[in-house]
């Protein structure tokens, strides 16, 4: 009990955000995190020790996301309270800007693999031995897959005229005006 | 091809939530009380996939903890069958966060769960069932809530409306089948009571486009769709009477007494045709206490727009035709 709790505060930002970066809408993302703690505490015998627990957890969230939006019939718990402080995360939303950038556009139409996994490593962070461990793959499959994704995201940059370097940098600072 | 820093740095900025900057946010209410309502279920009861833990967990204790600020909602997405009866080859049910629709009888009951939501989603909902309805909420006063601010139905196919003696004031019929809008429970308002509903009713045989504008709660400051109903009764100029124009001066005594705030538009006339030709806003300090009120608009709460001119006219510009009278 008191182990979860602690994993819970330790986690829940990044969790939050884990889901809130990759929901459209804030009760989704609501929905991901209620889910993805309610599966750690009915497993909490099988959390995994230290810092291991937190991959295990983004493991958990990935899945109840996937599962989220496969799935055709859902039911939701609905807190309005958790609603609302997930819709805060999504004040400062870039995407609720007028226009989505155009990096913004390429990278969604990537697949749902290779934007998962550039954004682990751009968003949350993660290590190439910890997305590994994450997603359960050998460090090796996990690099050569990461490397392909890297190598579509650019060729299609390259495709929507985003130029490289020094120039594309300008892009992502422009948007904030 | 771009390396692991140049790509990390083109999505960052991205991310709807800033790469490493918590807060923290686990103390807020809202996790706080999940947190209490996970763990007030018997831990290591182990499910055998995401699924189906959300399904035990709506059903279980957690339902329960958060008792007091949650409610199960459906969402996105639930489809029924292909109609067998209507043969139009789309489904008798559907439902999504925003509404469901369901084939009752001989009519179709679209009840709206969220009339906040994004319009899409009511189309999406009536399309799955094949009808052609636009529905928008609108923002009204508390008066206008649930209720019917402008449809037009647009004849197509068999649809059309039954020829009536006196209009049906829930709504067209169509083959006997009323079209219709109302609450429930009856009378509550939604967007602003808990658990109140909008239930749409659509004749199953409807094959027309319908485009209805539906009252629903105003958000704060947010301005009213039903603004000529200021004068109905129960709305903010109830019982004010313009019919023959009134002084600026009584009127501005009337909205004191009503605590309302006024702002005012002046009424441009057409010289040719003697009708209205434009409403324009006025600044309070360019209008005399001795100009003329035709007409009182609610323009949110709190506040409404005396519609003036300098000088008395023959006949009160709203009602000699040109436009549709104000409600009272």
């Amino acid at each position: 009990m008191a182990r979860f709790e602690a994993l819970y505060r330790e986690t829940y930002d990044q969790i939050a955000a884990y889901a809130a970066r990759r929901c459209d809408f804030p009760q989704d993302a609501a929905d991901v995190v209620a889910e993805t703690f309610t599966i750690a505490w009915r497993r909490v015998a099988d959390l995994p020790p230290g810092h291991e627990a937190r991959l295990w957890l983004y493991g958990v969230a990935r899945k109840v996301l996937a599962d989220h939006r496969r799935s055709a019939v859902r039911q939701r718990l609905h807190s309005v309270e958790l609603d609302a402080e997930m819709a805060d995360l999504y004040a400062n939303s870039p995407d609720s800007g007028i226009e989505l950038s155009v990096i913004s556009t390429v990278f969604r139409s990537l697949s749902d693999n290779d934007r998962e996994l550039l954004s682990l490593v751009a968003w949350e962070g993660l290590g190439h031995e910890e997305i590994a461990a994450m997603l359960g793959l050998s460090r090796n499959a996990m690099r050569i897959r990461l490397y392909r994704a890297r190598k579509r995201f650019s060729r299609a940059l390259d495709e929507a005229g985003v130029p490289s370097t020094a120039k594309s940098r300008a892009i992502p600072a422009g948007r904030s005006l | 091809m771009r390396n692991v820093d140049e790509v990390n740095e083109l999505l960052r900025p991205l991310a709807r939530v800033e790469p490493g900057q918590p807060d923290s946010r686990a103390s807020g209410t809202g996790a706080r009380a999940l947190l209490a309502s996970i763990t007030a279920q018997e831990p290591g009861v182990v499910p055998r996939g995401p699924g189906r833990a959300r399904r035990h967990t709506l059903h279980g204790p957690r339902r329960l903890a958060l008792g007091v600020t949650a409610a199960v909602a459906l969402a996105t997405g639930i489809v029924v069958g292909p109609s067998l009866l209507g043969g139009r080859g789309a489904a008798v049910s559907y439902a999504n966060s925003a509404m469901e629709i369901h084939l009752e009888g001989d009519q179709y009951v679209a009840r709206i769960k969220d009339p906040f939501a994004d319009h899409d989603k009511y189309t999406q909902a009536f399309h799955a069932v094949g009808l052609n309805v636009d529905l928008r909420p609108v923002p009204t006063s508390p008066n206008g809530v649930g209720k019917i601010l402008g449809m037009i139905i647009a004849d197509r196919g068999s649809s059309r409306p039954d020829p009536e003696a006196t209009p049906d004031p829930s709504g067209p019929r169509f083959n006997g089948v009323p079209l219709s809008m109302e609450t429930t429970p009856r009378g509550c308002q939604p967007g602003l009571d808990d658990h109140c509903i909008m239930v749409m009713r659509i004749p199953a045989g409807f094959t027309g486009d319908v485009d209805v504008r539906l009252g629903r709660q105003a958000k704060p400051g947010e301005e009213y769709a039903n603004f000529d109903s200021a004068m109905a009764p129960g709305e903010m100029f109830d019982g004010v009477r313009l019919r023959e124009g009134r002084p600026v001066a009584d009127i501005l005594a009337e909205a004191r007494k009503r605590n309302l705030t006024v702002v005012f538009s002046l009424i441009r006339m057409d010289a040719k045709t003697g009708s209205m030709s434009s409403f324009d806003p006025l600044p309070a300090d360019r209008v005399g206490p001795g100009w003329i009120v035709w007409n009182a608009w609610q323009v949110k709460a709190g506040v409404i727009r005396l519609l003036v001119t300098p000088d008395r006219l023959p006949e009160n510009p709203f009602y000699n035709g040109s436009a549709p009278p104000p409600a009272s």
